[in-house]
């Protein structure tokens, strides 16, 4: 028998304590790796419709790396911190601490080993799922891909992290001595009640969680925090995080406490309170842990269907016509006719047909002590030409503004706080206006100054004059991001003093009888012809701002638009998908470990119950109800924080669609609870026959 | 005197399992305990302590004979009615105090009165009084690991008697003591016993703390070998000084 025999026979030993560590080494592994090949993949790179939303997919990336570390962190510390007793007995029979060094070393080497390669394999395997199904959602082929860069994402950074826990363990060894390692053990990592600290926990986590939900609400109630508003929402989030640990460590102190005032209530559930306050403390950091994977689970759900339930609903309202054509005096040079001949040639019909000229506008905004560049252009439309194409009969008043917005159902609503100035420039010159104007940040007077000295024209607009609706007025131009269109109405006599206006044209129209694709191609090949564009302008996608390209001047077609946004969304719905159930089984993984770890310690707690008189039933009912607990208690808190950012992201969007997504993420909810509740009989069961058995 | 236990013909057999043979724990074991006495029950290793304690408190159960207990034959009590019976009228205080960790100490002390469903009044007053009487009333607010193994073996003891047991038995109360709060815990256990005229019936195999009480029964082999009451008027060293005599004498039996 040799030093290294009795390091083996105790890894031997010890295999379930690592399999829960080694798993989680794995999944972390395996997790960065499947992302990491999709940040690096060319062909999700080069594709301009995937592309957008690789932003989300990075939020992904970077929520998996902070989590990783975390993670890595928590259980190694865990992972030492839980084995005092043992390295207390080596420590006694005189093993020296670098003895201990040495087989503290050598069992992190053979996990990390392990890890490694069966996360490598896992991510293999995770990757290979992953881009079988994206494939598949896609309709792309050979989407596959990994190279050196994945791998080192990978492994990098579960390397860094676990290097830096086999560090803390050398320190950890090298601090420790047997007394407090057998205190430590014998009180099995409980500590005296902390009622003070458990309330200050709930309260702090309460206010926060409410302050958190207010400024996403723009409540009145916290408006003063004007522009501190990212900074407050940074700090609660931290509060919130932070006293979310000491709820789960402390708060049933408080609540067991305030409980117990009921001594009868106390009474009858004594043995079920002591011990989950008992267990709450010794399990709080898994605790912590399973309702940050339950809350990031719920929340990358959550946005996965706000954004595809919202993003269909908007794609509704942003493209209210089947097609759009944008002309001026140099590009899309076509008539109705021209466009009927061509639907007739294509064996349809024109079904709705909408027409208006507007000015090119500049808008400027002044607000007290502060005037700037709203950053848009704008159409200036008269009255009267809007109430022809739209066959209304709005009335603007020659001091009146009356902004039209297409993205917003709430959009007459909106809190118009602001004077409006319009410049009348033609595009070019409006933006370069804009440009100079921005650098030099002027006041409302050194702009009107510098206005007339350029004899650039302004209207200008009193928000006591201005109002503002939402109108279906335009196809939005834009991809996914669905870009806001304004328009300004103005009285026809102000529109008759634009001085040279630089007038262009919208043509909307719905076509029926058709095959809108091929229709859509055809439109885009008469256009191209007319434009004397290049051959690559059917290939681009139209870009949003740049309105003095031909590029800019591509027709929009609904059904391309509405193929290619659900192209992006079901990539990005996969990959959020993807990484929610991740999340969700990493937790159910973590907690199962857990209470399967715990389940001689509570057989023993079984056995004591039994020998001062507590029967079988009442025994059951301990388990259930305590494992219930465990069990809920994240779902709860976890999923209360996943809903709160959930609402934060959909929240701005028209208040109809809020209240139908309010729904859906409820019974998305739901369905959270039901996958958990059957999770929990099974897990139930089973803890009850090892338990009592 | 009344009858508080009466075991008839009690044997226990551990059948073979996993290619270990069969093995007679208790042999038609008999004997009588009358209301008031203090009973310690001795012998080695092996002798069938330990299994006659599990089968006369209820925690185990007999292979065959009968077991009656303040009146009640509990072998042949259902296993619910069982643990009902044992809340009620038995109290256990065991070698390793079999403390809760996450009560406090008072907490401990009301666990069988809260478990039978007690009016919160009466437990607390109940409580009160066991705590008063065995002086532990400082470690109320206490845990566990913050007391010494004197101190729980006080508390287990408050906990055995809070509900007023019929009997009390002890499981080498004395085992996991040093010899200063062995001593205490045995004079405690008498002072119960003469005071509050409990029945008391205790597993030990050590002579000084069965000593202390005023009958023994010697077991060998799963039988009643030998029966020494203490004679009125001897005092305690004497009958320490007998046990230790006979022991001898028995052991060198074999």
């Amino acid at each position: 028998m040799t030093f290294s025999h009795i390091i083996l026979k105790n890894l031997k030993h010890n295999i379930t304590k690592f399999t829960s560590y080694i798993f989680v080494n794995v999944f972390v592994i395996s997790m960065l790796f499947t992302y990491g090949s999709i940040i690096f993949n060319p062909k999700i790179n080069e594709d301009p419709i995937l592309s957008s939303v690789m932003d989300f997919v990075y939020i992904g990336v970077i929520s998996i790396l902070l989590f990783s570390i975390i993670f890595i962190s928590y259980t190694g510390v865990y992972f030492i911190k839980t084995r005092g007793k043992e390295l207390g007995v080596y420590l006694t029979l005189g093993m020296t601490k670098l003895n201990l060094t040495k087989m503290i070393l050598l069992e992190n080497t053979v996990i990390m080993l392990i890890s490694v390669i069966i996360g490598m394999i896992s991510g293999l395997l995770f990757s290979g799922i992953f881009y079988l199904i994206l494939g598949n959602v896609l309709e792309m082929d050979d989407l596959f891909y990994l190279d050196k860069y994945s791998f080192l994402l990978g492994l990098g950074v579960f390397l860094i992290v676990f290097i830096c826990n086999i560090i803390y363990s050398v320190i950890f060894i090298k601090k420790t001595n047997i007394r407090s390692i057998t205190i430590a053990d014998k009180t099995k990592g409980m500590k005296k009640p902390s009622t003070i600290l458990g309330a200050l926990g709930v309260i702090l986590f309460t206010v926060s969680t409410i302050i958190i939900y207010l400024i996403f609400t723009d409540n009145d109630l916290v408006s003063e925090l004007n522009e501190y508003t990212t900074e407050a929402i940074f700090i609660s989030i931290f509060v919130q995080f932070s006293s979310l640990y000491l709820v789960l460590a402390s708060g049933l102190d408080f609540i067991v406490n305030l409980i117990s005032k009921n001594k009868k209530y106390y009474n009858r559930n004594i043995l079920l309170l002591s011990n989950l306050k008992y267990s709450f403390t010794t399990y709080k950091t898994t605790l912590f842990l399973i309702t940050l994977l339950m809350g990031m689970s719920i929340l990358f759900m959550g946005i996965q269907v706000s954004f595809k339930v919202g993003g269909t609903k908007i794609m509704n309202t942003v493209l209210p016509y089947d097609y759009m054509i944008e002309s001026t005096s140099e590009y899309n040079n076509i008539s109705k006719d021209q466009i009927n001949q061509m639907v007739e040639a294509s064996g349809g019909e024109i079904t709705d047909y909408v027409t208006y000229d507007f000015a090119s506008s500049q808008i400027y905004r002044n607000q007290p002590n502060w005037f700037y560049y709203y950053g848009m252009t704008t159409m200036i439309i008269s009255e009267s030409e809007f109430n022809r194409a739209f066959k209304e009969d709005i009335d603007v008043k020659p001091e009146e503004l009356l902004i039209v917005g297409n993205d917003d159902l709430n959009f007459d609503q909106i809190d118009i706080n602001f004077d409006t100035y319009l410049t009348t420039q033609n595009y070019s010159e409006g933006l370069n206006t804009a440009t100079t104007i921005r650098s030099s940040d002027p006041s409302l007077d050194e702009f009107l100054q510098t206005a007339k000295d350029n004899d650039i024209q302004v209207f200008e607009f009193s928000k006591e004059n201005t109002s503002a609706m939402f109108y279906d007025f335009i196809d939005s131009y834009g991809e996914i991001e669905f870009q806001t269109v304004n328009a300004s109405i103005i009285d026809d006599s102000v529109y008759d003093q634009i001085k040279n206006p630089e007038i262009s044209t919208i043509q909307l129209f719905n076509v029926t009888g058709v095959d809108q694709q091929t229709f859509c191609t055809s439109l885009k090949d008469e256009l191209k012809v007319i434009n004397n564009a290049p051959d690559s302008w059917q290939l681009s996608m139209p870009e949003r701002v740049e309105h003095d390209t031909v590029e800019a001047y591509q027709p929009i077609c609904k059904d391309l638009k509405v193929e290619e946004t659900d192209k992006a969304m079901a990539m990005f719905s996969f990959t959020m998908t993807f990484i929610s159930i991740l999340f969700l089984i990493a937790s159910s993984v973590v907690l199962y470990y857990k209470l399967v770890n715990d389940i001689d310690y509570e057989r023993e707690q079984i056995k004591l119950f039994k020998k001062i008189g507590v029967n079988d039933n009442e025994c059951k009912k301990y388990i259930k109800s305590h494992t219930g607990f465990i069990f809920f208690t994240p779902l709860v808190l976890g999923g209360g924080i996943g809903l709160l950012y959930t609402y934060a992201f959909f929240h701005n969007l028209p208040e109809q669609v809020v209240r139908e997504l309010t729904l859906i993420v409820l019974v998305m909810y739901v369905v959270f609870i039901i996958y958990d509740i059957l999770f929990y009989l099974f897990i139930r069961s089973t803890l009850i026959k090892k338990i009592i058995k | 005197m009344k009858t508080k236990i009466k075991v008839e013909n009690v044997s226990k057999v551990y059948s073979s399992f996993k290619g270990a043979t069969e093995y007679k724990a208790l042999d038609e074991i008999s004997f009588e305990i009358k209301e008031g006495e203090f009973v310690a029950i001795m012998g080695a290793s092996g002798s069938g302590k330990t299994s006659l304690l599990n089968i006369l408190s209820g925690i185990d159960r007999a292979t065959s004979g009968t077991v009656i207990i303040d009146g009640e034959n509990i072998a042949e009590l259902k296993d619910s009615k069982l643990a009902t019976f044992r809340r009620q009228k038995i109290g256990y205080i065991f070698q390793d105090f079999n403390l809760l960790d996450s009560l406090t100490m008072r907490e401990n002390v009301a666990l069988p009165l809260i478990l039978d469903g007690k009016d919160v009044n009466f437990i607390e007053k109940r409580v009160d009084e066991v705590m008063d009487y065995l002086s532990i009333n400082d470690l109320s607010a206490k845990y566990q690991f913050h007391v010494s193994g004197g101190q729980k073996q006080r508390v287990a003891s408050a906990r055995a008697l809070v509900n007023n047991p019929a009997v009390c038995f002890a499981d080498e109360p004395t085992g996991n003591l040093d010899s200063k709060s062995s001593k205490q815990t045995m004079e405690m256990l008498a002072n119960i016993n003469q005071e509050m005229n409990s029945t008391i019936l205790m597993v030990t195999h050590d002579p000084y703390a069965a000593s202390y009480c005023n009958k023994i029964l010697f077991i060998k082999d799963g039988k009643v070998n030998f029966v020494v009451d203490r004679e009125t008027g001897a005092t305690r060293t004497q009958f320490f000084d007998q046990i230790l005599e006979l022991q001898s004498a028995l052991g060198s039996e074999d």
